[in-house]
């Protein structure tokens, strides 16, 4: 396959955001700034047009890799960019494009007025277009690229709201931590480079594969775990995801359900055939997700603040799709990720909904309930969105959840528990935000006095994406289709592509089974009933247990968080210590003060003979009795 | 092609003193002039490989000296870039109240470096290398900030220390040489292929004093905060961009040629120090309340990715090494520019003088950022090329350091970001003075937006910049 | 042009007998003795070109390659002084004259006694420039503290000669020494180290040079200083087996590194220049012993000779800069370059080159030396050389950035003459620096 042949629609991806990016920048920004999202809108079409078009192409099984042009190299070192278009890829391709062009026209909506409406949409709509590039990459320099592209999209975004210190806080928070994780992926990269020369991905699976022992294996699969617990939030790197919500709400719909978390999990998929290679580190990855799913899924029940709750349930999804992945279900992972991304950014719209009733960037459960009556559309959307989150039958979250416990439940133990306690408490925190938020009207809450409902241009999206949330289970099928598609030989692409490619754990979703299904939706009744018992039926409960010691833990997320902040203060500590001390005092005072030093000494010496006689002949005296000594030796 | 090279150093020298009469008309002028030429003689070059005129100054010359000039791609490119760089000053400093000798200062360093680079013969290497000092001291001293003298005798005195062991290693070469073939030479062609025996370790570690100051490689590296601290602008620009450079030209052009054995044996503890160094330039840089020395810092940082690489002696180190070189140059010279800018206007430096520039200033924010990107090593703009082909060459030889250097990219935006954020984004304190900072004038946008897509153009397509480099190094490939 | 033997001894001889001729009139004409002065040092350097074709040599002199050589770096110090010599003191142009024909007597020496007597000659006169060139009673101390550190000098060295001949029976050389003669040209060597200014041999240096006029300490600094290197390296070849030979880098190391250490924090600036030049002995010091090391090799006569040659411009330069300025102190010094661009500069040339920096003379001048050093495998030695000029380079910098770059306060100073003296210094030091090979080939010319 050539250039030539690479479908339209592929260049599409990039051309048309780049194109809108362009022209909103150098045109619609400087005269005419209100319309830049028209340019990006229309962008966002095609891109959505487009990823349908290549994943109905490589449904039919016409998935492509070829490399397009070389990047860099240097005597026999050198990296090819290109173009992947295959399964896996394409299946989180389209939910990303769907999801996210809704998000933008929402967007188009929310952020109408603010001045800096028309910065907003083209970094927005970068942010959008690293995402594509990081799905489309065919090697892991590239992804890289893509990946840090990513990250300082979402940086700038987080911080979209300078004038805030809390958005500065949180989009610094944002950034050095992934800039953390960041460290591992790179790395993994560089080793990737040094133990196998290439870093394309499809080689490498068949390098990986070919049976030879790579030493460096076990380092690079650990490293590029670490990456992917960065961006995709997870224990021990997870704590920047919940601040990050400072941003617009759009940012943190797209942020959480398509574009930035996703990258993690996306990273794992693609390198995959190596990581499961390594012994122990799928287990590895199994106990990050579950520790993380039901940690993030306890906090998030005790949270007040309606994005941070979902900031959280976004990292405890993660979590379950990180267990999954670890249990050796990709498709699983994938499936879960696209349904996860309907609903969770359906729900943030929906936040975003209530907030913008209130015009304020964030709402709290302190501010609203009851909204029920007032915004019967958004309540609506909430509400599919809520369920299919649940893990209620037969929206698309039963099913992408029922088949992670189902791999859990297999795999059998403790991870098997914490996967039905997730679900447990899952639906407890999300049924407590929907109650709070839309039912009741307690005492203790500042009823917002206009609370209205949104234009359409903010609920007819949500709506789209709880439909979609609701569906999102006829997607099953697919997606398991799409993964198969990305693991077996490529149909066309790089010379030595057509090799069978025989991966360890062939990923097969697991068929529906009783047992897990009917447990599962008992522990979501559960934790449902629980919330409804603690804000229903005691409506002050919410109020009462705050101020406690229980959330002095709840709040520091179990102390980790404490030590966190306790390792940034010794880093900046450490700083300060050599930029200060170390260097001032320490090098440059060694210099400085060796330059005092030979001062003092040449005054010293200078001193010695006061210009009497006496002193000129001693000096002289001794002088030659030295020289005549020295000789006579 | 006898004439071209030599005209190289020699028509920025002419510069300098036509500058004295019609200062920044003449600068401009002289500068245009030779950037023009230095893109005729790459030109030339591409048809015809390697330039280079050997003229010897004849036989009452009895110390084996010769005027020996030759140009590679490595030196046609570090003289493209002081052309560049220097063009890039004058237009930066258009509308300052200066002098003529403000001009010819500058057009006379540019001669200076422009020798370094183009001498083959170690005895002008040096006198060149030497000379760049002399305007450079008086660009500080003269037009600095407030404690520009201390800087400028401790700029001078320090490199020059650096220097002094420099000379000392190239006399006990050209001797050493002598006592073994009985010919005076300084011709570096003629040292490479002579073994000296016992006095090569005391002539490499003199060569690597001098170059390792010039780096500037930790612990050697209190000169500079002091230095790009107090320069004008334009001054950091030039110190930055290209006499940082020299070290590690330095090192690429004569020690590792000369001393192919004991720089690999050397590789623990110079790498091991240039590893230190991005770690430690990251750190200090992190302490800062100075824009400036912030990014002072962070070149020591950005020298040590440069070092590794090419340590490494690598095809893909040494080549991403020398990139890096350029990379620095454009980046680090973009971010001192935009200081001086907001000095120009507010007459601070510090990170708590300013604020809410962003919406002040939206293209300063706007090309700050993303010079900041660029110099945080953001992948699709220039930084990124050369940290992670130097890495990649350091980690084939020596893991550790990659291990080293790949923290210091990691805490690289621990720096730079709080700085930008400081700056650009966290509102205007009580004793701000960002009312004074108006945006940028089409004149300093257009010195940015020519830097920017330099960035953006090596980020995206390195290729053409790295097969230029490749050539001049694949022979110190190991 | 016919070699006239001892021709220019004979013509400074005729200056001194014509300035004290003149000296009889009771108002002796400023003009003719001015004239007279220039007159025999020129024509000295004119009969010293004309017998530099064929050498001479007789029981107590000789005219070989060195000894003009050595000639031409006297006059050429001696020179800028018969300028600017205050023409209405004959005594003082007699005495200049006299101490000018004592160094050219030391010059063509070639045995141990008339080493001595030479040595005599041009000290006696000396210690009366001093005490003569400036009004007042600082002069006269100086001159009288210098008389006595001089006294006791000539009477080392004439101990040593005794000791010397009592072991050799010989007064133009030997080669075996027994610890009688050992000790007798270390001493004889003692006596050349202190009139070079060795430490710790040099405090009468710094006191004789700040009190003289600056253009005297210019001239002892420059043709005195050329005398006494000839004459430590004649000892070095009359007694080639001595041991003091062998200690001649480390005394020059040491030297160069006080003096660089002890100008640091001068504040006057004769005194500081006092102080550099004895660094700038420490390294001729250093440049002798790396010849003697190096089996006395023509390269080393030539480094030491572009050495003298260049520092006879750097230091008779920068003496006049202080005489033309009329400043005294380096606080003085501040923010003057602008009221006097051209001399400034030229000085801040001369400053640049004394700190050893490409493209002038003083680099050339120290890299030819220092790669003696090298040569010989004096490492040590030829580091601590280096790195005394890196000390050095702070203060001439320090003086720089004074004139330049900082503000001026205080009255503005009268000047004097001697401007285009520093202007023609400076030209000459970029000259040498430049195109090194015009001294080359002339020191090449004169040492084959």
């Amino acid at each position: 396959m050539t250039a030539a042949q690479v479908p339209w629609a592929a260049w599409l991806l990039f051309a048309a955001p780049v194109a809108a990016i362009l022209i909103g920048f150098f045109g619609f920004r400087r005269f005419k700034p209100e319309w830049t999202h028209l340019p990006i809108l229309a962008s966002c079409a095609v891109v959505t047009a487009s990823a349908f078009w290549l994943a109905a192409h490589v449904y039919t099984g016409h998935s492509f890799d070829l490399n397009l042009f070389r990047f860099a190299e240097a005597g026999d070192w050198a990296v090819d960019f290109g173009l992947r278009v295959d399964g896996p890829g394409v299946a989180v391709l389209a939910m990303v494009s769907f999801v996210g062009s809704l998000i933008h026209l929402y967007a188009a909506g929310y952020m109408k007025g603010d001045p800096g409406f028309s910065r907003f949409f083209l970094v927005f709509h970068l942010f959008f277009l690293a995402m594509i590039g990081l799905l489309t990459a065919n090697n892991f320099v590239q992804l890289y690229l893509f990946w840090e592209l990513v990250g300082v999209a979402s940086y700038l975004l987080v911080g979209y709201w300078f004038h805030k210190e809390t958005a500065r806080k949180a989009a610094l928070k944002a950034f050095l931590t992934n800039r953390v994780g960041d460290f591992g992926l790179l790395l993994a990269v560089l080793l990737i480079v040094l133990q196998f020369k290439i870093t394309h991905f499809h080689l490498l699976y068949l390098k990986a594969a070919s049976g030879a022992t790579f030493e460096l294996l076990p380092v690079i699969g650990f490293l590029l775990v670490w990456a992917a617990c960065a961006k995709s939030a997870q224990f021990p790197l997870y704590f920047w995801l919940p601040d990050a919500m400072e941003g617009p709400t759009p940012t943190s719909a797209l942020m959480h359900a398509a574009t930035m978390v996703t990258a993690g999990v996306f990273l794992l998929v693609r390198s995959w055939p190596l990581i499961s290679l390594v012994e122990g580190l799928p287990h590895l990855i199994a106990w990050i997700g579950a520790v993380t799913a039901l940690g993030a899924a306890v906090v998030a029940g005790t949270k007040k603040d309606l994005k941070r709750i979902l900031a959280y349930s976004t990292v405890s999804h993660l979590g379950l799709m990180m267990l999954a992945l670890g249990l050796g279900q990709i498709a699983t992972a994938l499936f879960h990720l696209i349904v996860h991304g309907f609903f969770k950014a359906a729900l943030f719209l929906c936040a975003g909904n209530i907030a913008h009733a209130l015009h304020q960037p964030t709402a709290n459960v302190d501010d609203v309930g009851g909204l029920q009556k007032s915004m019967r559309l958004t309540y609506l959307s909430f509400l599919l969105a809520a369920l299919s989150l649940a893990g209620v039958f037969p929206l698309g979250g039963f099913f992408s959840k029922d088949a992670i416990l189902d791999a859990a439940w297999h795999h059998g133990g403790a991870l098997a528990v914490m996967g039905m306690l997730v679900a447990a408490g899952s639906a407890f925190y999300i049924f407590r935000m929907l109650f709070l938020a839309f039912y009741g009207a307690r005492p203790e809450q500042k009823q917002a006095p206009h609370a209205h409902e949104a234009e359409p241009i903010l609920g007819v999206p949500v709506l789209f994406l709880a439909l979609g949330a609701a569906a999102a289970g006829l997607l099953k099928e697919p997606v398991e289709r799409f993964v198969l598609m990305g693991w077996r030989g490529m149909p066309s692409g790089l010379a030595g592509l057509d090799l069978v490619l025989n991966l360890p754990g062939e990923p097969v979703l697991p068929h529906l089974n009783m047992t897990v299904a009917v447990l599962g939706t008992a522990m979501a009744a559960l934790g449902a009933f629980a919330a409804w018992r603690l804000t229903m039926s005691d409506p002050g409960f919410d109020w009462r247990w705050r101020g406690g010691a229980a959330e002095a833990v709840f709040e520091s997320d179990f102390g980790w968080k404490t030590l966190v902040d306790a390792f940034v203060r010794g880093v900046s500590r450490l700083a300060g210590f050599t930029g200060r001390v170390l260097d001032k005092g320490g090098v440059d005072g060694a210099v400085e003060g060796s330059a005092g030093f030979v001062r003092a000494a040449g005054a010293a010496i200078a001193r010695s003979a006061q210009g009497r006689i006496n002193d000129y002949l001693w000096w002289m005296l001794a002088g030659t009795a030295i020289l005549l000594l020295r000789v006579l030796r | 092609m006898n004439a071209p090279l030599t005209m190289l150093w020699l028509t920025p020298l002419a510069g300098a003193a036509v500058c004295a009469f019609l200062a920044r008309y003449g600068a401009l002028f002289f500068s245009m002039l030779f950037a023009g030429l230095v893109a005729g003689v790459a030109c030339g070059q591409s048809s015809g490989g390697v330039l280079s005129v050997v003229n010897e100054l004849g036989p009452v010359w009895a110390y084996g000296i010769s005027y020996r000039l030759s140009a590679d791609s490595l030196s046609i490119g570090l003289i493209a870039l002081t052309a560049f760089l220097n063009l890039i000053c004058v237009a930066a400093s258009w509308e300052l109240e200066v002098p003529a000798g403000y001009w010819a200062c500058f057009m006379a360093l540019a001669s200076a470096l422009t020798g370094v680079f183009l001498a083959r013969d170690l005895f002008f290497f040096y006198v060149f290398w030497e000379a760049t000092l002399i305007p450079m001291f008086f660009i500080i001293g003269l037009w600095g900030s407030s404690n520009r003298l201390h800087a400028a005798v401790k700029f001078f005195l320090f490199t020059f220390a650096g220097s002094v062991f420099m000379l000392l290693a190239l006399l006990a070469l050209v001797s050493a040489h002598h006592r073994i073939t009985g010919v005076w030479t300084w011709d570096l062609a003629a040292l490479d292929a002579t073994t000296l025996g016992p006095v090569a370790p005391l002539v490499f570690w003199g060569l690597i004093a001098g170059f390792a100051v010039k780096i500037p490689m930790f612990p050697l590296h209190t000169w500079l905060p002091d230095a790009h601290t107090e320069a004008p602008a334009a001054g950091s620009v030039m110190l930055a961009g290209v006499m940082l450079k020299m070290g590690v030209y330095g090192l690429l052009r004569v020690a590792l040629p000369l001393f192919p054995t004991l720089s690999f044996e050397a590789l623990p503890i110079l790498g091991g120090l240039a590893a230190f160094s991005t770690i430690y330039g990251a750190l200090c840089a992190m302490a800062q309340t100075d824009l400036k020395r912030m990014i002072a810092y962070s070149s020591i940082a950005h020298l040590g990715f440069c070092l590794l690489g090419v340590l490494s002696r690598t095809s893909q180190g040494l080549t991403g090494g020398t990139l890096q070189l350029i990379n620095h140059g454009l980046t680090t010279g973009a971010l001192f520019l935009m200081v001086g800018f907001l000095y120009e206007r507010a007459h601070k430096r510090g990170l708590s003088d300013f604020g809410d520039l962003a919406t002040r200033a939206p293209y300063l924010a706007f090309f700050f950022g993303f010079s900041t990107l660029a110099s945080i090593g953001l992948p699709g703009l220039n930084g990124f090329v050369g940290e992670f082909m130097a890495l990649s060459g350091a980690l084939s030889v020596l893991p550790i350091l990659a291990f080293a250097g790949v923290l210091g990219v990691t805490l690289a935006a621990a720096y730079a970001l709080p700085a930008f954020q400081a700056v650009f984004w966290a509102p205007a304190g009580p004793g701000s003075v960002s009312a004074k900072v108006t945006d940028l004038n089409r004149r300093e946008r257009a010195v940015l937006w020519t830097l920017s897509l330099l960035m953006l153009w090596i980020g995206l397509a390195p290729r053409p910049w790295l097969a230029y480099f490749e050539p001049a190094l694949r022979g110190l490939v190991r | 042009m016919t070699s006239i033997p001892m021709g220019p001894q004979a013509a400074l001889a005729a200056g001194v007998l014509g300035a004290l001729s003149l000296g009889l009139m009771r108002k002796p004409p400023a003009l003719a003795l001015r004239a007279l002065a220039v007159a025999s040092v020129a024509g000295a350097m004119l009969l010293a070109v004309c017998s530099a074709s064929d050498g001479y040599s007789s029981a107590i002199v000789l005219t070989d390659s060195k000894s003009i050589g050595w000639q031409y770096l006297i006059y050429l110090g001696a020179l800028p002084l018969a300028l600017w010599l205050d023409g209405e003191d004959d005594v003082l142009v007699a005495l200049f004259l006299g101490a000018t024909l004592g160094m050219s007597l030391l010059a063509s020496a070639s045995n141990l006694p008339m080493l001595f007597v030479a040595l005599e000659f041009m000290s006696l006169p000396a210690y009366l420039l001093v005490a003569r060139s400036r009004p007042g009673t600082r002069g006269l101390e100086a001159a009288i503290k210098y008389f006595f550190a001089g006294g006791v000098a000539g009477a080392l060295f004439m101990l040593g000669l005794s000791l010397y001949y009592a072991d050799t029976r010989s007064l133009a050389g030997s080669t075996d020494l027994t610890p009688l003669g050992q000790a007798g040209a270390g001493l004889m060597a003692a006596a050349a180290l202190f009139k070079l200014g060795a430490f710790p041999l040099n405090w009468w240096l710094p006191d004789a040079y700040e009190a003289a006029a600056p253009e005297v300490s210019g001239f002892l600094s420059t043709a005195m200083k050329s005398a006494a290197v000839l004459f430590l390296m004649r000892l070095c070849e009359l007694a080639p087996q001595a041991g003091f030979i062998a200690f001649l880098p480390a005394v020059g190391a040491v030297t160069a590194l006080a003096g660089a250490v002890m100008a640091l924090r001068q504040e006057r600036l004769q005194r500081l220049f006092a102080f550099s030049s004895v660094s700038n002995a420490g390294l001729l010091i250093l440049g002798v012993g790396a010849w003697a090391a190096s089996g006395r090799s023509s390269e080393g006569v030539s480094a030491l000779l572009f050495f003298l040659g260049a520092y006879a411009f750097m230091s008779n330069g920068t003496f006049a800069f202080i005489r033309y300025s009329g400043l005294e102190t380096r606080a003085q010094l501040k923010g003057r370059g602008a009221a006097m661009p051209a001399a400034a500069a030229a000085f801040t040339i001369l400053l640049f080159s004394l700190g050893g920096i490409p493209p002038t003379g003083g680099f050339m001048a120290k890299l030819l030396l220092l790669w003696r050093a090298v040569d010989a495998d004096l490492y040590w030695p030829a580091a601590a050389g280096a790195v005394s000029a890196l000390i050095s380079l702070a203060y001439y910098l320090g003086m720089t950035r004074e004139l330049w770059l900082e503000a001026p306060h205080g009255p503005e100073p009268k000047t004097g003459p001697g401007a285009p003296l520093v202007i023609a210094c400076a030209v000459g030091v970029v000259l040498l620096g430049a195109a090194p090979w015009l001294m080359s080939s002339l020191s090449g010319a004169l040492t084959r």
